[in-house]
């Protein structure tokens, strides 16, 4: 029976999940990219939570997986492009740690859309609009990040 | 403990087969599961999947009584409830530990020294220890690693066990110790005979030899007296070569440290115990940030004088039950029967 | 194994009568039929409880961080290196934990540990009395008889394809047979685990770390885990939970292993340390491979060396990052 004045219940599970990301924005590019993406007036999905870093050279991958074990579904990294790094090679350190840890959480079995590392100026607010636009349309596809996070996953000691 | 009855019966291969069945069939069955991909104490749903280790099995079942992490209550601040229930130990219904060698029936004795009888009682071990009915193996075989009678126990010591399983070659010797234990084998229904003394003499051969077997790298008599020094200076060596890893603490089956936490998220937490062990950096450290145990000299002594020296003041009892699996696990084989030795030799 | 035993104990003797080290570190018989034990030799009485076998399985580098601090000013450390373990003790020094003029190597080219799960399945209770190797097989006498187990069949699976059996650095070389770099790259594992699907490699994923007991003998096994505050016990934050619920041990050896990028030799003394056999090489190995796939880069091959990502190249490849039209 369809109850077609109720548009909640009509809704397909999957299509209603809006999944959490989390974006750590250098200070001097991504970050005013995204401010620049505001200012402007550019639509983008609402899914991301910005935490602004000085530097993309700054995260350590401690924090992609605290974030996902804390529970979001997605976590996107952002600097400066190569070349532009506020602090000349911030951005260059990171590109070499970012590969490492996007394959191997790749390989031992989390959607590597999930982890994404993207480089946007303070002149791109389009293209930051544009890549959270992409990374929330194929997180919202997967659904949300259930295998690792807290307490999700019990392991007991008896049967 | 006070141990009014004892009586003992004999059972052939396919009485104790009866006998495993009837058992499973009336009540809950943990044993140690076989050395399969997650080994553990598991409750047993047939008779298959009960089967005997030589020597101790993996786990000790202080994986039963403490689980490694448990939860103790949750909590929502923000509609000030706690809950505190717990499915599994408001089921009051009648557990079997089943498999146990003496040394592990001998720690759970220990465990109760700590958990039941001296000060104040802890909620969860005593709704476990309470139901919980023990059937221990005596041990024919005991592993290279083995030294129970070094520190006063044996391959045929009862300890907390209900009841007592002596394996011949083709028979069994049940002996019951405790009122508890002679229920157990009562509600079974089985109708048993005695024991000829044939079959007690084999039985004190199987004993015997199984002395015989056990590795006695250091004796009782190392352990009398004053036998180690808090100051001395061989801690420093005897440390050396520890990584500071958790295994023989956890692994031993008489360990039993824990630590608690809250676990909040928003308004909604829980609050955990779960294991821990004084080889952490963590263990001691205070909050100011001083740590009264800052290397390994100091935590390696600290677990050893727990065990030999600090436990005898406080219990009266040893907590060691030469079960051995510190020994077997120990990634440089530092030995523990080796550092008594040296330590009784250097005194 | 005798000729190497006693060239090894005359070195040791020779140099420790010349000063030329305080302190020795090899490997002794331990208390237990086929396992050896660390061992530190200060006296030149007790060089004779050095030994040389296919049980020497520990990584002596984890301890030289610790130790040298706590030996006189100047005290030289003679250390005995099998391939792996010389690996990590450059990478030591590369990280600058460790002065190359503070250890004395002493090189042994290796022909690979064995793994003692593989002899002690099939003994049947007996008990062992004594073990001799040959370059072929490893023979166990037995109170029950005599059991012989072919070398390579029952080599660790860090040693089957080991890549540098001879030390990358050393002072002095005990040769053991000749035993040349060889590439093995990817590890076959590796390239195996790829080609299954995302659910099922997160499954095995799950299923080995399951059995994980959070006693960190991986981490204090390993050489490269040196630092003074490990993440698992910072308090200020604490990062994640002390249970050992599936996604908390998962939290640990995901960030341990991320941590491990660029650095680890691959030496297996997390697996060999591992009281659960966890099998960690199928994680840890993945990202020697992807360095070496990636960079050309292999951890503890020259003190020379920067660290893989303390440097970077402007031509680094970003075929990873996102892009939009």
């Amino acid at each position: 029976m369809k109850h077609e004045s109720n548009e909640r219940t009509s809704f397909d599970k999957s299509k209603s999940f809006e999944p959490k990301i989390v974006a750590f924005l250098c200070n001097w590019c991504s970050y005013a990219g995204a401010d620049l993406a505001g200012v402007s007036r550019f639509q983008y999905p609402a899914n991301i939570r910005i935490i602004k870093v000085p530097c993309s050279g700054r995260i350590n991958p401690l924090y992609i997986v605290k974030a996902l074990y804390n529970g979001v579904d997605g976590v996107l990294v952002s600097g400066c492009h190569p070349g532009d790094c506020h602090y000349i090679s911030g951005n260059y350190f990171a590109r070499r740690k970012f590969a490492l840890v996007k394959k191997f959480l790749e390989y031992v079995g989390i959607e590597s859309e999930r982890v994404q590392f993207s480089w946007v100026s303070a002149a791109e607010g389009v293209r930051f609009a544009q890549i959270i636009d992409k990374l929330t349309n194929e997180i919202r596809k997967l659904g949300p990040l259930t295998y690792f996070r807290k307490g999700s996953t019990c392991k007991g000691d008896q049967t | 403990m006070e141990r009014p009855m004892s009586k003992e019966c004999l059972m052939y291969k396919e009485d104790f087969e009866e006998f495993l069945a009837r058992l499973i069939e009336g009540h809950s069955i943990f044993c140690p599961s076989g050395e399969d991909i997650s080994p553990g104490i598991k409750k047993v749903a047939g008779r298959e999947q009960f089967a005997l280790h030589r020597g101790p099995s993996h786990f000790s079942f202080k994986h039963y009584f403490l689980p490694q992490t448990e939860r103790l209550f949750s909590f929502d601040m923000a509609s000030n409830k706690i809950d505190a229930s717990n499915g599994e130990l408001d089921d009051n219904k009648l557990v079997v530990l089943i498999g146990l060698r003496p040394c592990d029936a001998m720690a759970i004795e220990l465990l109760d020294q700590v958990f039941l009888q001296r000060g104040p009682e802890d909620v969860f071990y005593a709704r476990r220890r309470r139901r919980t009915r023990i059937i221990s193996f005596a041990c024919s075989e005991p592993r290279t690693t083995c030294f129970c009678e070094s520190v006063g126990c044996g391959p045929d010591a009862a300890a907390s066990a209900d009841m007592v399983i002596f394996a011949l070659k083709d028979s069994y010797i049940v002996k019951t110790i405790t009122q508890c234990g002679e229920e157990l084998l009562n509600n079974t229904g089985m109708n048993l005979d005695g024991v000829s003394t044939e079959k007690l003499g084999e039985r004190e051969q199987m004993i015997n030899e199984s002395r015989d077997r056990l590795e006695k790298v250091f004796t009782s008599e190392d352990l009398n007296g004053k036998i180690m020094d808090f100051e001395a200076s061989y801690w420093k060596q005897i440390c050396q070569k520890c990584l500071g890893c958790g295994i023989c603490t956890y692994f031993c089956p008489t360990c039993h440290c824990f630590d608690i936490v809250d676990e909040v998220a928003g308004s909604k937490g829980r609050r955990i115990r779960s294991w821990d062990s004084c080889m952490y950096p963590l263990f001691t450290l205070h909050a100011s940030g001083h740590n009264p145990r800052p290397t390994r000299k100091e935590r390696m002594r600290q677990r050893i004088m727990h065990k030999f020296v600090y436990s005898m003041e406080q219990y009266g009892r040893r907590f060691c039950v030469g079960c051995g699996r510190c020994v077997i696990h120990c990634p440089v084989n530092l030995d523990l029967r080796l550092v008594i030795k040296e330590i009784a030799e250097g005194k | 194994m005798k000729r190497v035993e006693s060239e090894l104990i005359t070195n040791v003797e020779e140099l420790l009568e010349d000063k030329k080290i305080g302190f020795f570190m090899g490997y002794e018989n331990g208390s237990l039929p086929l396992r050896t034990s660390p061992c530190f030799v200060k006296e030149k009485e007790d060089v004779q409880r050095l030994v040389w076998n296919c049980f020497c399985t520990n990584n002596l580098s984890v301890y030289l961080v610790s130790l040298i601090p706590e030996l006189p000013a100047g005290t030289k450390v003679g250390i005995l290196c099998k391939g792996c373990d010389s690996r990590s003790l450059v990478n030591l020094i590369v990280e600058k934990q460790l002065k190359r003029e503070d250890v004395l190597i002493m090189g042994i080219s290796c022909s690979g540990m064995i793994n003692i799960d593989k002899l002690t399945g099939n003994l049947d209770g007996g008990r062992i009395l004594e073990v001799e190797e040959n370059e072929e097989e490893v023979i166990l006498k037995l109170d029950t008889g005599e059991q012989r187990f072919s070398r390579k069949d029952s080599l660790y699976e860090s040693c089957k394809n080991c890549t540098h059996p001879t030390p990358s650095v050393y002072d002095i070389l005990i040769r053991v047979g000749e035993h040349a770099p060889k590439s093995v790259c990817p590890d076959p594992m590796i390239a195996k685990f790829r080609q299954k699907e995302r659910l099922e490699r997160w499954q095995i994923f799950e299923r080995e770390l399951s059995r994980c007991v959070r006693c960190y003998a991986c981490r204090n096994a390993c050489p490269n885990c040196y630092c003074k505050e490990c993440f698992a016990e910072q308090t200020k934050p604490r990062w994640f939970g002390l249970s050992n619920e599936l996604s908390d041990v998962l939290f640990y050896h995901l960030v341990r292993i991320l941590h491990q990028a660029g650095r680890c030799v691959d030496c297996g003394a997390c697996v060999r340390a591992c009281p659960e056999k966890v099998d960690l090489r199928l994680f840890t190995r993945m990202l020697v491979d992807e360095v070496k796939e990636r960079f050309d880069y292999e951890p503890g091959l020259s003190p020379n060396d920067s660290h893989l990502l303390g440097v970077f190249s402007t031509d680094d490849t970003q075929e990873f990052m996102v892009e939009v039209d």
